[in-house]
């Protein structure tokens, strides 16, 4: 089999797009008659549990990345290939620790910005902004192209047909149902995502022993197999430091510590991880088989689905399909959510309009949901390549990792420096990207960072300790 | 045949550092794609036989590994050959342990300000 041909017809692929569009639009309705308030709409009512929590969570973080950058991974750099990718788990790990503190400190608070802004000033608010929109953007449109793309690999269904139906589904039902809408399409589509994969990956090796997958290996492509592979060590630390600050700067994630219960949100964080483990392996593994399978790999990048579908045939090729759409459908509502919550909150209230009230603010964020999802169609249907976009957010990103730390933890962090702190790692890294490899920005980045953040606390610390409460009673402080 | 068009073996070899290369090809198939460690051949493998004009190799180890495809008419193309060059070990240890060093701080820098939040609390104290 050739690994490069549609797995579906159209009428197939647009007979599930209109099916599962269907159920989600409606599922994401019906769980939405809650959101009624902003604290609905943009928080699911502060009251998620463990469940749902960390089927969110896990869901999100789901992309078709996941699914189709994994099995290339390990076809490109083995199982050490595989378990870098892996590492994005543990920027999730990470989090659950601070998830308790944000509650802490942050008991009513609504995004990352309010956090940026009331620990540091809006010196370095303004910096946080521009970092996370930008990675906001880029993550949210690669997402919409992904989507149409990879309808038309497997079901030859037209690209801005495709996008464009995921889009709307997704935009629908968030505008619709706010965060609860995102959360209970979330925990349908994580155990569809998990059954599916992992179901997949059991079948798979059930036919292919993990002998012939080693032989095979061996024979065709012996470095994959060495555990000084270079390629590969480089990938993992990079690739971890890149994780971390996706989960630690995005309001994504902020937005769900927000929205769950205080005691829950460090448990659901943590369980979400160990969800999100077995996928990634599980697509690993899958892209391995393809040797051992004879299947002739025409798209690298798509030789997960294609393995899946040549072993367990067209029925094989509907439950990628769907894995696939519940993917896409679970990164991008959340998204779509996140960021305009952050739209609302700290450009639309804290520039344009203080005095908003609660009802003008969830109309302001069910608008922005909808000039998101037009924008993102807009950038989406020229189909750029926005990948690379993507991955130079690395060293943006990572720069944002101790400023976050020094700010939940570090009373004496200043804020000039966590401005600093971003720049110098985001330039630092930048550079790294272009001149030394991709491999080493994000690590850069976190590492430069760290150093001026620690030496700036060291040696220029705030004159007073910063105070929660005070913040709190005063929330616009020009302090630090 | 070309890692992209038109290359000949060792004067215009092609390097990865990834030890990966996308082989293309002309000709009319079938065809079949032999490997070998040196330019003559000598003790060549194949390593795909089908219709396809194109391979995904991946896994090469360091050093040259020259490919040749042979059609239904012949060998379409001159070989071949893909410089596996792997970054130096050095930079590779330098990232790693610089890697090592930051993910280590960063978990005694959560946990330890965990900790003493949570004593905070526990007394009563501000967050």
């Amino acid at each position: 089999m050739i690994a490069g041909a549609a797995l579906l017809t159209p009428a197939t692929g647009g007979i599930l797009l209109a099916i599962f569009g269907t159920i989600w639009i409606g599922l994401g309705i019906w769980w939405g008659r809650k959101a009624k308030d902003l604290d609905g709409f943009m928080l699911a009512g502060r009251n998620v549990g463990m469940s749902l929590g960390s089927a969110t969570t896990m869901a999100t973080w789901v992309t078709s990345n996941t699914i189709m950058l994994a099995p290339l991974f390990a076809l490109e750099k083995g199982v050490w290939g595989l378990l870098a990718y892996s590492t994005a788990s543990f920027g999730l790990i990470f989090f659950a620790p601070l998830a308790a503190r944000i509650h802490r400190v942050l008991p009513k608070g609504y995004t990352s910005g309010d956090f940026f802004k009331r620990r540091f000033g809006t010196l370095s608010w303004s910096f946080y902004l521009i970092i996370t929109i930008i990675y906001s953007m880029a993550w949210l449109v690669t997402m919409g192209i992904a989507g149409g793309k990879l309808l038309e690999s497997l079901a030859d269904v037209n690209y801005v047909a495709g996008m464009s139906v995921i889009l709307f589904v997704c935009v629908t039902y968030t505008i619709f149902g706010g965060l609860y809408a995102v959360i209970g399409t979330d925990f349908v589509q994580s155990l569809v995502i998990l059954v599916g994969v992992i179901g997949i990956g059991v079948l798979i090796l059930n036919k292919v022993p993990a002998a012939e997958i080693h032989a095979d290996i061996a024979e065709r492509s012996p470095a994959l197999l060495d555990i000084w592979m270079p390629a590969a060590l480089l990938a993992i630390f990079n690739n971890l430091f890149f994780g971390f600050g996706e989960v630690f700067h995005n309001n994504v994630w902020w937005s769900r510590a927000f929205a769950m219960r205080r005691k829950v949100a460090p448990r659901a964080f943590a369980l979400s991880a160990l969800l999100w483990l077995p996928i990634p392996v599980a697509a690993g593994f899958i892209g391995l088989c393809a040797g051992p399978l004879g299947i002739h790999i025409e798209k690298p990048d798509a030789v997960g689905p294609f393995v899946a579908a040549s072993v367990l045939g067209e029925a094989g090729a509907i439950v990628v399909f769907i894995v696939v759409f519940c993917s896409l459908a679970s990164s991008i509502d959340s998204l779509l959510a996140a960021t305009s919550d952050l739209l609302t909150e700290d450009i639309y209230k804290k520039m344009i309009n203080p005095q908003a009230s609660p009802e003008t603010l969830r109309r302001a964020a069910v608008g922005s949901v909808l000039v998101l999802g037009v924008i993102c169609w807009a950038i989406c249907v020229p189909a750029f390549d926005l990948l690379q976009v993507l991955f130079l957010s690395g060293p943006l990103v990572a720069s944002t990792i101790w400023p976050v730390i020094a700010g939940l933890y570090w009373k004496r962090a200043p804020g000039w420096g966590a401005a600093a702190a971003m720049a110098a790692g985001t330039a630092v890294g930048l550079y790294a990207y272009f001149y030394i490899g991709w491999f080493t920005a994000s690590l850069i980045s976190a590492g430069i960072s760290m150093l001026v953040m620690c030496l700036t606390t060291a040696l220029a610390p705030s004159p007073t300790p910063f105070s929660w409460l005070a913040a709190k009673r005063d929330p616009q402080p020009e302090k630090n | 045949m070309s890692e992209k068009n038109g290359y000949n073996a060792l004067e215009t070899a092609v390097v990865t550092d990834e030890g990966k290369a996308m082989l293309v090809w002309r000709g009319e198939p079938p065809f079949v794609v032999e490997q070998s460690e040196t330019e003559d051949f000598a003790a060549a493998k194949p390593i795909y036989e089908g219709n396809a004009k194109n391979l995904y190799v991946t896994g090469l180890r360091e050093g040259t590994h020259f490919f040749r495809v042979r059609g239904a008419t012949g060998v379409t193309d001159p070989p071949l050959a893909v410089k596996a060059h792997y970054k130096p070990g050095w930079l590779v240890w330098t990232l790693m342990l610089s890697g090592l060093v930051i993910l280590a701080a960063t978990a005694v820098a959560i946990l330890a300000g965990h900790r003493a939040s949570a004593a905070r609390e526990r007394e009563g104290g501000e967050p």
